[in-house]
């Protein structure tokens, strides 16, 4: 069930309604980009690993376009997904990625399961999880596999060719020598963990590691990231006992390794790749 | 003496800076940063729970010391303008 409405340039959410379930694609195309975005994740989540919406319990996805004036910014609020249009200069809008909408409704996924705090690694780990959901999402709609996947978020949102926001593939390339946000930040391994005490720690910097650990464990293993170490990825996000609140990356490691035991077997290839992929980030 | 604001956090990440100086402003202005850092420092303040994920985190360094804005402090007569301003000029 999805609603999409408009914030129409303020900051009172949700707005005004313009497309609900089931309704006639709207003029304004940024409504329609969210409304498919949803649903493609909702299946995304439904037909591979059984999940019913957000909550599994089939809650209904509220998502609101045109928040504020030049925003440059996508959020989950803990009820609802809000995009900005972005400024012109530098971002256009937040809705033009499939993996920024599967990024943000993962934020939801993941409050209703172990609902990880957000800050430091527990706050990575959160992060993490949202950007590797998101791009299978996006790999899932465009039948892309290991191979022929670029393995960048927002690829679309920053003006201008070759930036992208996030690059699991190679941490810290991403976008170089923009001439307003400098060059992408985030470390690929332990060794350039950094606190950011103004980012909560540093999520969105730490997560790099994360996402490196699951792209080299998918690439390894090959086909359709969803399939195998994807599916991995999902039970372990979904294991409240071994990924608490406060889980860290070490805890998190130890979830994937279990699961895919459970999965595949211990001295399975998927298994033995996953432990491989961990230890070459340093955890 | 130099007030700034700090847009922290959000999808990308990536931090935004706005500055201005307050020599030229009225001093209840600098009386009322001081009695609110001197609460933050008191813990009088408390801390919320953000359940956003995503959202800006907003930071003002004053005097030496860098202390978190909330909604309320954006909405509070005595700090909605300057802090207003200071959004209008927040760059990275």
């Amino acid at each position: 069930m999805r609603s999409v409405y408009s914030a129409e340039n303020h900051e009172e959410l949700p707005g005004k309604l313009i497309r609900k379930e089931g309704g006639q694609p709207a003029d304004d195309q940024d409504v329609n980009a969210v409304y498919d975005g949803a649903g493609a994740t909702w299946d995304f989540y439904y037909s591979l690993y059984g999940r019913n919406s957000i909550d599994n319990k089939g809650l209904k996805i509220i998502q609101s376009v045109h928040y504020y004036k030049d925003y440059n910014n996508a959020f989950w609020d803990g009820k609802q997904m809000a995009y900005g249009d972005g400024d012109g200069k530098i971002f256009g809008s937040f809705t033009s990625d499939i993996d920024v909408i599967g990024h943000e409704l993962t934020h939801g996924v993941i409050q209703y399961e172990s609902d990880l705090e957000y800050k430091d690694q527990s706050g990575a780990l959160n992060e993490s999880l949202a950007d590797i959901f998101g791009i299978m999402i996006k790999q899932k709609t465009l039948n892309q596999d290991v191979k022929t996947s670029s393995w960048l978020v927002g690829e679309n949102i920053i003006i201008g060719k070759d930036y992208a926001i996030r690059s699991l593939k190679a941490p810290g390339t991403a976008y170089v020598n923009h001439p307003d946000l400098g060059t992408d930040p985030q470390p690929a391994h332990m060794s350039g963990y950094t606190d950011d005490p103004m980012d909560d720690g540093g999520v969105h910097l730490n997560s790099g590691i994360l996402n490196h650990a699951f792209y080299l464990a998918s690439y390894d293993v090959g086909g359709y990231a969803w399939e195998k170490v994807g599916r991995v990825w999902y039970n372990a996000m979904c294991n409240r006992k071994l990924v608490p609140a406060d889980a860290t990356f070490l805890d998190f490691k130890k979830a994937t390794i279990k699961e895919s035991t459970t999965l595949f077997g211990a001295r399975n290839k998927v298994t033995k790749t996953i432990r491989n992929a961990w230890k070459s980030v340093g955890l | 003496m130099k007030i700034r604001l700090i847009q922290s956090g959000g999808f990308i990440g990536k931090s935004k800076f706005a500055e201005e100086d307050l020599s030229g402003y009225p001093k209840q202005l600098h009386t009322d940063l001081d009695e609110h850092i001197a609460a933050f420092h008191d813990r009088a303040i408390p801390a919320k729970k953000q359940p956003g994920r995503d959202t800006y985190n907003y930071f003002l360094e004053y005097n030496g010391t860098r202390m978190p804005v909330d909604e309320n402090m954006f909405s509070a007569p005595e700090f909605s303008a300057i802090l207003a301003l200071l959004k209008t000029k927040l760059h990275y």
